[in-house]
């Protein structure tokens, strides 16, 4: 059910983040192939409500300069890799928020503060329920969610 | 006139992209001060005049919930209008902010016409 709403939602949520903060758009989804190179760079955070669970947004260097580019109106060629991480974890942030937002209407959550790795998620969610990449104007952007089994 | 605006987030990046927006936007700013959380946010208002108040929820050593809470208790800050800026856009977070005293919700994500847009009615500035 949750799974359900998360194939409609976030690509929704995603669409609307890029296009009215990134100037950027989605052209294509597809579902993520676990074999993929994993040296980029990602953004990840912890949410609590109903439900609880991770959330992460990965994507190569280049990509998260050119969204950061876009994101605070500079140009390319100025953008440190510090400014790329910082975006990145506000496009993490906004996501996921967004998205939660569109499960849970009328519940509050709280979500921690993202942080960017240079590597991917160390920790494997309990149950991922969303897993896929995104091809925008920028380049490719693997998005997934995780939540916590209920005991 | 020219206003003072306060940014509270403990996103440089977002704060980046207000304040870009508020300079785009036309509006009369002065002095753009920014903060990143809560309590550092009070020390600004202890020490500037400030116009608005725009801040985040979610952060670090003191809250956006807390800060309002805090400037509505404080009859020196209680007039200082705030607009929260959010992810969370449920109802229940929404309700409770404003019933807390803030003056507007942004809901993240936004176009830069809606902060334009939130800030001059909170304000009260009219466009030509």
């Amino acid at each position: 059910m949750l799974e359900q709403q998360c194939d409609q939602l976030l690509p929704n949520a995603l669409g609307e983040i890029l296009e009215s903060m990134f100037f950027s758009a989605i052209s294509e989804t597809e579902v993520v192939d676990q074999a993929q190179d994993r040296s980029f760079i990602s953004a990840h955070l912890s949410f609590r409500g109903n439900p609880s669970g991770f959330f992460g947004v990965k994507t190569s260097a280049q990509t998260a300069q050119k969204l950061a580019a876009n994101f605070l109106g500079q140009d390319e060629a100025s953008i440190s890799e510090s400014q790329s991480g910082e975006v990145l974890c506000e496009l993490a942030n906004m996501l996921c928020g967004s998205s939660l937002s569109r499960l849970e209407s009328g519940e509050k959550f709280e979500l921690s503060a993202p942080t960017c790795i240079p590597a991917p998620m160390q920790s494997v969610p309990d149950r991922v329920i969303y897993d896929h990449l995104f091809q925008t104007d920028e380049g490719s952007l693997h998005v997934w969610m995780g939540v916590e089994e209920r005991p | 006139m020219a206003y003072n605006i306060l940014i509270v987030d403990d996103s440089p990046a977002m704060q980046t992209f207000v304040h870009r927006v508020l300079d785009l936007s036309g509006l009369e700013v002065g002095n753009c001060f920014q903060a990143e959380n809560g309590e550092i946010a009070l020390d600004v208002l202890r020490g500037n005049w400030i116009d608005i108040v725009l801040t985040d929820i979610n952060m670090p050593v003191m809250d956006g919930e807390e800060l309002v809470r805090q400037m509505s208790s404080n009859e020196l800050f209680c007039n200082v209008p705030v607009v929260v800026v959010s992810t969370d856009n449920t109802e229940g977070r929404i309700r409770a902010m404003m019933k807390l005293g803030a003056k507007g919700y942004i809901k993240k994500p936004f176009v830069p016409e809606t902060l334009r847009h939130e800030v001059e009615q909170v304000l009260g500035v009219r466009n030509a």
